[in-house]
């Protein structure tokens, strides 16, 4: 089952450049898939078609067997939720807990269980001592961990992270990745598109597609993209440090096997 | 040279009586001809920390001295709060809080024009400015609010690179940048380095600081535990501190289990690392 169906979507902001052309794709229930892409290739603009923030040209969309059409997009929009590259453009509430509430309120759940839900992923994230303080308040690296826990609050059917790490410390980062990895292991109907320009964490996911004018120019697990090494070159993509140290040593006809940093020197030196 | 702070305090809320102060006693001297990381965990203070220095946020106690400038809480005392500017420039952790104008050029071209340019002058400095980050004429009238997160940031930096400041400081710079354009930018910076411009770069990327900086500061809970080269703070400190090791430094960690000889080598990149193992198998 997919969870998102796009077919020959086309879209343009202005008359003189298309976004996207003709595009078509499959995201399958469960996956944990990567968006890459330059800057200005079209990545955000797809997420906001998919929640009918912007309408396309032409094409179709279906969100979990749903139509996207004006009167499904409520509907949709329960199912997707997306967390946005500047964490301010999302904040309403006048304090932390207001704002991981505020979607509740939508759903008509019971204060009480609201508050409890409020509180349980401001902790997953590590913001519990927050949560009184106004979201412009915050550092860089709070606001995303805070609009994190908002959107998970929901517990959409299909995550969409635009650049949700991006101010993060590597530890921070590391326990969201974690989080999400936890997320889908209780939910694995769960479906995750992460756009990133950092390779280490496009190479945890499950598929990477590549967004290059307009179109998608790669579709392939991370171990193949990083491997076509055409491609890579092409792309001007920096390579998993893994990746890379494989890669130099096989250009110095050395031992190159094994999945981590720790096992690849244990197997120079014991080849 | 050098930018020196003295017992510098700042709180967001200096009149609550149970004040929480954002960074704390803060005695640091950052050289004027070194590049300077400044690093830490979220919320540990380096984006506060750096607004001081060019008094966008007064201290609460103590004091910011570079050049001939002083920034304090009087005031009247920072008279020079423009020139200060001037020499230093700092662009934002969210180019959101930088941008304002309506067309991408009237946003760029507005430093320079608040200094003192004339239109022209100003019309040719935005525009070398934003070809040095890849952004061309085709987006010189469109709204800097309607571009994508990596385009705006690179109007972000052009809009402070066209003020040409002699101490430029950037809040996580590459974050949202593609791979190409944080090489991109890495050239600028060693452009900017070679006709004489302070580079401090706020930033979660240690590679960075250990292949580029020559300097690092490190923040935890509002205060310095660690000022001096990335070298010594990877080679002992950095689990003290939570950071992530550089690729460079786990690769000789991994090596020196087989050989401790590259303990004391001078190797700084994964090709020497490799070549190291070369010749240690032969
Ligand atoms: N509101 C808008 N009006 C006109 N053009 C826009 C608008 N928003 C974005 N664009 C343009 O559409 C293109 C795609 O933008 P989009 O934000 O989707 O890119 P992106 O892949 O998310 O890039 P980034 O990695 O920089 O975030 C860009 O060239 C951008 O300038
Ligand atoms: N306007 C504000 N009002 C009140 N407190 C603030 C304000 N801005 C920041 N703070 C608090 O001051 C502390 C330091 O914030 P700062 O933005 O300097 O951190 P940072 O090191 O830059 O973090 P990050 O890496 O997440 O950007 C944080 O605990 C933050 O919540
Ligand atoms: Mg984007
Ligand atoms: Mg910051």
């Amino acid at each position: 089952m997919n969870a998102i169906e796009i077919r020959n979507l086309n879209f343009s902001y202005t008359s003189d450049k298309k976004i996207l052309k003709n595009l078509s794709l499959d995201i399958k229930r469960g996956s944990f898939v990567s968006l890459l892409g330059n800057n200005g290739s079209g990545k955000t603009t797809l997420t906001k078609l998919l929640v009918g923030l912007l309408s396309p040209d032409s094409g179709e969309i279906s969100v979990e067997g749903v139509l996207l059409e004006k009167k499904t997009i409520n509907e949709i929009r329960k199912n997707v939720v997306i967390v946005f590259q500047n964490p301010d453009n999302q904040f309403i509430g006048a304090t932390v807990e207001d704002d991981i509430a505020f979607g509740l309120e939508n759903r008509q759940i019971p204060r009480d269980e609201m508050l409890k839900i409020v509180s349980k992923y401001a902790s997953l994230v590590d913001m519990s001592d927050f949560i009184n303080r106004e979201p412009s308040s915050l550092s860089g690296g709070q606001k995303q961990r805070v609009a994190i826990a908002g959107a998970l609050a929901l517990s959409p059917k299909i995550l969409i992270l635009d650049e949700s790490t991006a101010m993060l410390d590597p530890k921070g980062k590391s326990e969201i990745i974690s989080l999400i990895q936890d997320l889908r292991k209780n939910m694995p109907e769960l479906t995750i598109i992460s756009i990133t320009h950092d390779m280490e964490e496009a190479a945890l996911s499950d598929r990477i597609l590549y967004l290059k004018n307009g179109e998608i120019v790669a579709d392939d697990s991370p171990d193949n993209l990083f491997l076509n090494e055409k491609f890579v070159e092409e792309n001007h993509i920096k390579l998993p440090f893994i990746y890379l140290l494989k890669k130099e040593l096989n250009k110095q006809l050395l031992s190159s096997s094994g999945n981590t940093i720790e096992e690849v020197i244990k197997n120079v030196f014991k080849n | 040279m050098s930018l020196r702070t003295n017992s510098l305090f700042f709180s967001y809320t200096p009149k609550n009586k149970d004040k929480i102060y954002a960074i704390r006693d803060i005695n640091i001297d950052i050289p004027l001809d070194k590049t300077t990381a400044i690093v830490g965990k979220t919320g540990s203070g380096k984006s506060t920390l750096i607004q001081t220095f060019n008094a966008l946020l007064l201290p609460t106690e103590g004091s910011v001295e570079v050049a001939n400038f002083v920034v304090t809480n009087n005031r009247r005392k920072n008279k020079a709060n423009k020139d200060l500017r001037k020499y230093i420039g700092i662009v934002f952790q969210f180019p959101e809080y930088q941008l304002f104008e309506e067309t991408v050029l009237t946003d760029v071209k507005f430093g320079p024009k608040n200094f003192g340019d004339s239109d022209e002058v100003a019309t040719k400095k935005a525009k070398v400015a934003l070809s040095m980050l890849g952004i061309d004429e085709s987006y010189y009238e469109r709204s800097p609010f309607e571009l994508s997160g990596g385009e705006r940031r690179k109007v972000a930096l052009a809009g402070i690179l066209a003020i040409d400041p002699d101490i430029i400081i950037f809040d996580e710079p590459t974050a949202g940048l593609d791979n190409k354009s944080v090489d991109e930018l890495l050239d600028i910076f060693t452009n900017l380095r070679k006709i004489g411009k302070t580079i401090i770069v706020v930033t979660h990327d240690m590679n960075l600081v250990y292949d580029f900086c020559e300097n690092v500061v490190v923040l935890e809970n509002g205060q310095v535990v660690y000022q001096g080269s990335p070298k010594s703070l990877f080679s002992c400190n950095s689990q003290l501190f939570s950071l992530n090791l550089p690729n460079i430094v786990k690769i000789i960690y991994e090596i020196s289990k087989y050989n401790s000889n590259i303990s004391n080598s001078n190797i700084k990149t994964l090709e020497e690392a490799i070549q190291f193992i070369k010749e240690v198998k032969k």
